[in-house]
C-alpha cells in the first residue's frame, strides 16, 4: 500500500491547459464559420407539433432555419435503441427535444431569430413518475411500444422466497435516490467543417468520438468513413458528454452539410441542463434476510429506475445494477429484479459509477442496519460476507483470476481512520445537537471495464520515427482523466525509452480503429493494455531486425536506459543509433495491436454468468458532524483505498480518487435536479449547487496495488470506484451521528422542532 | 455573448446622470442604471431586464469615496463589497458591514458588487442590507428635483421592490458613528430546505452594562425572513432592561420568531425559518455580549 | 441634444490587455469575455455558466480577480486586464502555473485558467495563506474534476516558496 505522497505529476497536456492555450471546442473557428442555436418547445409530452419557421427565416442574418424533414439521414438515433430524435417531428416526449435549429452569420443573429421559431402542438399530459409509468394499465408513451419498460433484468439465484422465510432477521427497506446533473464545467459544443474532399470534420466536446461519429454519419445518411472526428480538450465528462454530446456534433454536422459552411453550435448552460441527460433516480425495494450469527442468507430487490423519455444506455446501466445488486457479498439466494421505465421527464444515461451508486447506497446501509440488529460491528458483518478468493459472485462467478482484496482494502481504511475507536464515540443522536458526531464507512466491488454489456477491445499504434522521436496513438479519448499520459508512461516502460522521445498523437476516428467508449473506467485498462501489446510486437520487429548488430538471439535482446542491448552490456545500441540502423535495413518500427477483453458471459433469463472479466476493491470512510438545527451536515475527514492493480500515473490517480469523493459528496448532500410536471426547476448553476473548495475537508487517498493478471499492464482503473460509495459511507456515518437512517438522496436532515 | 442592442453611456457626473434618467422617463425609454454588474448582467442574459439603455456609473469618482464626515461615514454607492471589507474606516466604526460585506458571493463578486447595487436590487437575501439597517444607515437619492434621504427602513416595500424613481440615483449610504460601546455580531446561515436555498441572516448590535448587569440598548435585524428588512424591535424590546440570562435570551429569540410570522404571514418557508430566527437571535446576542 | 444623453450603441474601448495596448470598437452590448474570446482570441477564459457562478471566465482586472461574464465590455475601458496567457508562457512558466503542473492540480482544464488567477488575486493580497484561505480564496471557481485538494496543494506550495524567498 502507498499513500498520497507528494510526487512530481506527468501530464502531457498540463502546460497547454495551465497556459490557456489548449483549445476546447468553443475555442475553434474558422473563416465563414456560421453559427447555430437550438428551438425548444414549452411542452413536456405533446403531439401533432407543428413548426413554422419563416418568420425566423427572414430575419437578418439567418442562413437557415432547420428541421425535422430537413434531415437527409436518420431523425432518430441512439446507441441501443434508435429513438432519440436529433430534432423532433410530430411528437414532444420531453421538455429538452429541441424542435429545430437556426444557422445565422452571427450567433446573436440565430438568438434573435429563434425568438421568431412558431410552435404548436396538442399538448398530453405528461407522465412523471416511474412507480405509475411502470403498471400495466398506464398509458404508453413511447410510440410503437407496448408499455413503458425499457427492460428488465433479473437475478434469479437459489429460492430467496423460502430462504426469506427461514431467516432470523429480515430487513424490509426502501431507498430513494435523485436525478443528478453531471455539471462537467464545459458545457456541450461543436464545430464542424465540410471539407473539400466531402468529409464532414467534427470538432466536439465528447466522450465518445466513435458514438459520435455513428450519430454524425446517421443523421448525414452517410458512412463512418465520410466523417472525421477530431480530437480536442474536453472540459469534463463524467458520463455525461455521450449521446447529448454527440447529438449536438450531428446537428453541427447537419447545418454544416445544408449550409455548406462551417457551423459552430455551443450550448449556454441552462440548455445544457436542460437537454442533457442525468444520472437515473432510483427507488430500490430490498428485503434482506440473515441469520443471527450475522450471515446474509438472501435477498430480494426490486429496483426501478427513470429513463426519462428516451432509451440511451438505461439496459447498460441497470444491468450494472442487477450485478452489483448485492454489494461484495456472497449470498446463496438472490432474487433481483430491475426495471428501466420511461416518463416524460429529462432522460437519463452514463454518469460516473453507472447504476452502482443506486445500489451501493441501499447495500451499505443494509449492511449497517444488519450489523446493529446482529449486535456486530458493521466491520464484523462485512468481513463475514464479503467475497473472498476463489469465492462466487451473486452471479455465479468464481473470483479465481486475481487478488480479491476487499478484506485488505477494507481493513486499512478502517485501521487509517480509526473506525471501531470513532464508532464508538459517535453521537447516536446525544450530546449537542449543533454538533453531532459520527464515523461512517461502505466498500464495493466494481466489475472493471464494459463487461457483457458490450464489445470490449481497443487498439494502439506505435510508428517510430527514423530520427528517434515515437508517435503513440491509442483508440482511447481524453476526457481531462489524464488517459494521454497513462498511455506514454505505460509505453515509455515497457520500451526503456526516455519520455521525451514519445509524442502523442491525438487520434481522430479516421487514423485509428473503433476501439469503444472511453467509460466504465476502462480508458486505463484497456488503452495501456494496447499500449503493452503493440509495445511487444514492436519490441520483436526490432529485436529481429538488430539481434545480428547486437550478435545475440532475438529473444535475447533488451529494452533499457533508452537503449537496445545485446546479452552482454557493451552490445549496445543507443535508441537513436538503432532508429538509424532499421532504417538502412528498411525495417518500419511500427506496430498495430489489439487489445480483446477477457471472455464474459451472461444470461439474461437467470441473471447468471461472468459478467465481468475483472473487479476493483474500494472501500472509503467519513467522519461527519451533524448540526439538527441548521440541518447542515459537515464533512469533517474522508479516507479512502482502492485497489486497482497497478498505479500507472499516481498523482492523477488520486486526482481520480478526490474527484470522486467530491462528486459523489455533491450527490449525497447537495445536488438534486428539481423538476415539476417534467420541467427542470434549477437549470442553472445558481441553483444547482456543486461542491465548492470550502464544502471539502482534506481527504486521504490510500492506493492499494495487486497487479491484475488479466490486464496486460497490470492495472485497472479508478474512475468510478471513487464516486461510488461515498454517499452510503455518509449516510452511515449520519446514522451513527443521529440515530437516524438516511434512505434518500440527497442526505436531508428534518428539522429538530424547538 | 452579447445581450440585445441597448444604448451605453458613462455620465463623469451624478448630475449628467440624473439628467440622462430624466430623459429616459420622459420619453418613456427603459434605463438601467449599472453599478457592479453582479445583478444586472445575469438579468440581461436571462433577458428578464431588457433596457434600451443602460447608464454606468462607474466613472464618478465621488461614488466610490469612503469618507468620515462629523459623525458619519459616508459611502459611495459604487464602493464594492471588497472594499468595505478592507477599508480601515468601515472596520473601525462600521465593523458589521465589513463582516456582512465579506459574506458577499465569492472574491470576484466581493469585487464587483456595489453596496449601492445591493442596496438598490433589495434582494431580501442581501446581506449588507441587515447591517445597515442596526447601523441606522440613510440613503441619499439624487433626482431632478435635487436630493432627498430617507433612513434605509423606509427604502424598501417589499422584495425587490423601493421607493427609487426611475429618475432618481442613489449616491451614498451614510452611516452614523455608532455609539462605541456597542458590539455587532454579523451571522449567515444558508440551510437547503429541498433545493431550495434558505439563506438567512442577523445583524445585531447591544450595549450591555456589565456593572448594572442590563441590555442598555439593542438593534436586531433579520435578513431573507421578512417582506422587507426591519428592525426586530419585540425581540429588542425583550432584552432592554435585563440581564444576560437564558431564559432573557430564549425570551428574545421567542419574540423574534413571533414577529416574523406576524410580517410574512405562515408559509412554508416561515414554518421551518420560526425556529430558526429565534436559534439565530440568540446565538447573535450571546456572541455580542460576549465580545465584552 | 437630449439624444446624446441616452448614449450609444457602438462604443470605443481602450484597455491593456497583458500590457499590450488595445483599442477597438464594439457594441456596448456584449461582455468582457466575449471581447477576450472572439476579438481579441485569448480563449483561456472559458464561459462555464454566464453568470458569475464557475469562475472559468476569471481574468484580473485592475489587479482584482472578476468574473469577465460580469462585465459590460466598455466598463473595461481604461483597464488593464491580465488574462492566463499573459501570466506565463511554456518557456516561462509563472510559479502558480509551475505548481499546477507539478502536482497534478489539472484534468480536464477549464476551470484552471480561472483557478490560477484567482490564485494569483489571492496571493497578492495574502501571501501566507492557511489551507483554510486558500479554499475561501478560489471559493467563487468551480471544480469539478478534482476534488480541489491538488489545487489547495499547488497554491500552498507557491505561498511557502513565497515566504521562503522573504525571509
Amino acid at each position: 500500500m502507498t499513500t498520497g505522497k507528494r510526487e512530481s505529476a506527468y501530464r502531457n497536456d498540463a502546460v497547454i491547459k495551465v497556459t490557456g492555450r489548449a483549445r476546447y471546442a468553443d475555442d475553434h473557428t474558422f473563416p465563414r464559420m456560421a453559427h447555430c442555436v437550438p428551438v425548444y418547445s414549452d411542452f413536456v409530452h405533446a403531439e401533432n407539433l407543428s413548426v413554422d419557421t419563416r418568420e425566423a427565416a427572414r430575419q437578418d442574418g439567418v442562413l437557415k432555419v432547420i428541421t425535422a424533414a430537413d434531415i437527409p439521414g436518420a431523425v432518430r438515433f441512439g446507441q441501443i435503441e434508435r429513438d432519440y430524435p436529433m430534432l423532433a417531428e410530430d411528437r414532444i416526449l420531453s421538455h429538452g427535444d429541441v424542435v429545430a435549429l437556426v444557422v445565422a452569420e452571427t450567433r446573436e443573429a440565430a438568438l434573435e431569430a429563434a425568438r421568431q421559431v412558431r410552435i404548436s402542438a396538442d399538448p398530453l399530459p405528461p407522465l412523471i413518475d416511474p412507480e405509475e409509468a411502470f403498471r400495466p394499465d398506464a398509458p404508453v408513451i413511447r410510440p410503437g411500444t407496448k408499455n413503458n419498460i425499457v427492460n428488465h433484468h433479473k437475478i434469479r439465484r437459489g429460492d430467496a422466497r423460502s430462504a426469506l422465510a427461514a431467516c432470523d432477521i429480515v430487513i424490509d427497506h426502501t431507498f430513494r435516490t435523485s436525478f443528478v446533473e453531471h455539471a462537467y464545467l464545459e458545457p456541450e459544443s461543436a464545430v464542424c467543417v465540410p471539407r473539400p474532399d466531402g468529409v464532414m470534420e467534427v470538432y466536439g466536446s465528447m466522450q465518445h468520438p466513435f458514438t459520435t461519429r455513428r450519430f454524425v454519419a446517421a443523421i448525414l445518411g452517410e458512412p463512418l468513413a465520410r466523417v472525421e472526428i477530431r480530437t480536442v480538450p474536453v472540459g469534463g465528462g463524467f458520463g455525461g458528454k455521450d449521446d447529448t454530446a454527440a447529438v449536438v456534433c450531428a446537428r453541427a454536422a447537419l447545418a454544416a452539410r445544408l449550409c455548406d459552411r462551417p457551423v459552430k453550435l455551443t450550448y449556454a448552460r441552462q440548455w445544457s441542463m436542460r437537454e442533457s441527460y442525468k444520472r437515473h433516480p432510483y427507488v430500490l425495494h430490498y428485503r434482506m434476510g440473515l441469520n443471527r450469527d450475522g450471515r446474509v442468507q438472501a435477498v430480494e430487490a426490486r429496483i426501478i429506475a427513470d429513463a426519462g423519455a428516451y432509451c440511451s444506455t438505461t439496459p447498460w446501466v441497470t444491468w450494472r445494477s442487477a450485478v452489483q445488486c448485492c454489494g461484495p457479498y456472497r449470498v446463496e439466494h438472490v432474487h433481483a429484479d430491475v426495471y428501466g421505465v420511461a416518463t416524460n421527464n429529462v432522460f437519463t444515461g452514463a454518469f460516473r459509477g453507472f447504476g452502482s451508486p443506486q445500489v451501493n447506497f441501499a447495500v451499505e446501509q443494509l449492511m449497517d442496519m444488519a450489523a446493529e440488529k446482529t449486535g456486530l460491528s458493521p466491520l464484523e458483518i462485512r468481513r463475514i460476507n464479503m467475497v473472498t478468493q476463489g469465492a462466487e459472485t451473486i452471479t455465479g462467478q468464481l473470483l479465481n483470476n486475481h487478488t480479491v482484496s476487499i478484506r485488505e482494502v477494507m481493513d486499512t481504511v478502517a485501521e487509517k481512520i480509526g473506525y471501531e475507536e470513532k464508532r464508538a464515540r459517535s453521537s447516536r443522536g446525544k450530546g449537542d445537537p449543533e454538533n453531532l458526531y459520527g464515523v461512517g464507512l461502505a466498500i464495493c466491488y466494481r466489475g472493471a471495464s464494459l463487461g457483457a454489456e458490450g464489445m470490449d477491445f481497443c487498439s494502439a499504434v506505435i510508428n517510430c520515427q527514423f530520427d528517434g522521436s515515437i508517435l503513440l496513438e491509442v483508440g482511447i479519448h481524453e476526457n481531462g482523466q489524464g488517459a494521454e499520459s497513462a498511455m506514454i508512461l505505460t509505453l515509455q516502460e515497457h520500451l526503456g525509452v526516455d519520455r521525451g522521445r514519445i509524442t502523442y498523437r491525438q487520434p481522430s476516428t479516421s487514423s485509428i480503429p473503433d476501439g469503444g467508449p472511453t467509460v466504465a473506467s476502462r480508458g486505463t485498462l484497456m488503452g495501456c493494455g494496447a499500449v503493452v501489446l503493440a509495445a511487444k510486437k514492436l519490441k520483436k520487429i526490432i529485436a529481429e531486425a538488430l539481434a545480428d548488430t547486437l550478435g545475440c538471439a532475438p529473444e535475447k535482446v533488451r529494452f533499457q536506459d533508452d537503449a537496445i542491448l545485446g546479452e552482454a552490456d557493451d552490445q549496445r545500441l543507443s535508441w537513436d543509433e538503432a532508429m538509424r540502423q532499421l532504417f538502412l535495413k528498411r525495417v518500419y518500427p511500427y506496430s498495430f495491436a489489439g487489445f480483446r477483453a477477457p471472455a464474459v458471459t451472461w444470461d439474461e433469463e437467470t441473471g447468471q454468468g461472468d459478467a465481468y472479466f475483472t473487479y476493483v476493491y474500494s472501500c472509503q470512510a467519513v467522519e461527519v458532524s451533524v448540526n439538527l438545527k441548521t440541518g447542515r451536515v459537515r464533512l469533517l475527514n474522508v479516507v479512502a483505498a482502492h485497489d486497482i492493480g497497478k498505479a500507472v500515473n499516481r498523482p492523477m490517480l488520486l486526482g481520480q480518487i478526490y474527484g470522486g469523493i467530491a462528486q459523489g459528496m455533491g450527490m449525497a448532500l447537495m445536488e438534486k435536479v428539481e423538476t415539476e410536471g417534467g420541467v427542470i426547476r434549477n437549470a442553472s448553476f445558481r441553483k444547482y449547487r456543486i461542491p465548492k473548495a470550502m464544502d471539502l475537508p482534506e481527504m486521504t487517498a490510500l492506493i492499494i496495488e495487486n497487479p491484475d493478471p488479466t490486464s496486460p499492464s497490470g492495472a485497472k482503473g479508478i474512475g468510478e470506484p471513487a464516486l461510488e460509495i461515498i454517499a452510503p459511507a455518509i449516510a452511515n456515518a449520519v446514522y451513527h451521528a443521529t440515530g437516524r437512517r438516511m434512505d434518500r438522496l440527497p442526505i436531508r436532515i428534518e428539522k429538530e422542532d424547538a | 455573448m452579447s445581450y440585445p442592442a441597448f444604448r451605453y453611456t458613462a455620465p463623469r457626473t451624478t448630475r449628467e446622470v440624473v439628467e440622462t434618467l430624466r430623459i429616459a422617463k420622459e420619453k418613456g425609454i427603459r434605463a438601467n442604471v449599472l453599478a457592479g454588474g453582479t445583478d444586472l448582467m445575469p438579468q440581461l442574459r436571462e433577458g428578464t431586464t431588457t433596457p434600451e439603455v443602460v447608464v454606468d456609473i462607474s466613472r464618478i469618482p465621488v461614488l466610490k469615496r469612503i469618507e468620515r464626515m462629523g459623525n458619519e461615514i459616508r459611502i459611495g454607492a459604487m464602493v464594492t463589497h471588497a472594499e468595505l471589507v478592507t477599508s480601515e474606516l468601515v472596520r473601525e466604526y462600521a465593523g458589521v458591514l465589513s463582516e456582512a460585506a465579506k459574506m458577499v458571493g465569492s472574491p470576484q463578486i466581493r469585487n464587483l458588487g456595489t453596496l449601492g447595487g445591493n442596496v438598490v436590487n433589495a434582494s431580501p437575501a442581501a446581506d449588507t442590507i441587515p447591517a445597515l439597517v442596526i447601523l441606522e444607515a440613510k440613503l441619499v437619492l439624487k433626482g431632478p428635483e435635487g436630493e432627498r434621504i430617507l433612513s434605509v427602513t423606509d427604502f424598501f416595500t417589499a422584495p425587490y421592490q423601493t421607493v427609487i424613481e426611475a429618475d432618481e440615483l442613489l449616491t451614498d449610504i451614510v452611516v452614523p458613528l455608532p455609539p462605541p460601546s456597542g458590539r455587532a455580531v454579523f451571522l449567515k446561515l444558508a440551510r437547503r430546505k429541498a433545493v431550495a436555498i434558505a439563506r438567512m441572516n442577523l445583524a445585531c448590535m447591544l450595549y450591555y452594562d456589565r456593572q448594572k448587569e442590563t441590555f442598555e440598548w439593542v438593534r436586531l435585524c433579520v435578513g431573507s425572513s421578512t417582506p422587507r428588512p426591519v428592525r426586530m424591535t419585540e425581540a429588542e424590546k425583550a432584552l432592554i432592561g435585563k440581564p444576560f440570562s437564558t431564559e432573557v435570551l430564549q425570551e428574545a429569540g421567542r419574540a423574534a420568531a413571533e414577529q416574523m410570522v406576524q410580517l410574512s404571514g405562515l408559509r412554508s418557508s416561515t414554518a421551518y425559518k420560526k425556529p430558526v430566527v429565534g436559534d439565530l437571535v440568540m446565538r447573535a446576542v450571546r456572541m455580542a455580549v460576549e465580545k465584552g | 441634444m437630449e439624444e446624446a444623453e441616452l448614449g450609444n450603441e457602438i462604443v470605443e474601448i481602450s484597455m491593456q490587455v497583458n500590457g499590450v495596448s488595445v483599442v477597438l470598437r464594439t457594441p456596448a452590448n456584449r461582455t468582457l469575455l466575449s471581447i477576450l474570446r472572439e476579438d481579441l482570441r485569448l480563449t483561456g477564459a472559458k464561459e462555464g455558466c454566464g453568470i458569475g457562478e464557475c469562475g472559468a471566465c476569471t481574468v484580473l482586472m485592475n489587479g482584482k480577480a472578476v468574473n469577465a461574464c460580469m462585465v459590460l465590455a466598455p466598463k473595461a475601458d481604461g483597464a488593464r486586464i491580465t488574462t492566463i496567457e499573459g501570466l506565463g508562457d511554456e518557456a516561462r512558466l509563472h510559479p502558480l502555473q509551475e505548481a499546477f503542473v507539478k502536482h497534478g492540480a489539472v484534468q480536464c482544464g477549464f476551470c484552471t485558467p480561472g483557478m490560477i488567477l484567482s490564485a494569483k488575486a489571492l496571493l497578492d493580497e495574502n501571501p501566507n495563506p492557511t489551507r483554510l484561505e486558500i479554499r475561501e480564496g478560489i471559493s467563487g471557481n468551480l471544480c469539478r474534476c478534482t476534488g480541489y485538494q491538488q489545487i489547495v496543494d499547488a497554491i500552498e506550495e507557491v505561498a511557502a516558496r513565497k515566504q521562503g524567498e522573504e525571509s
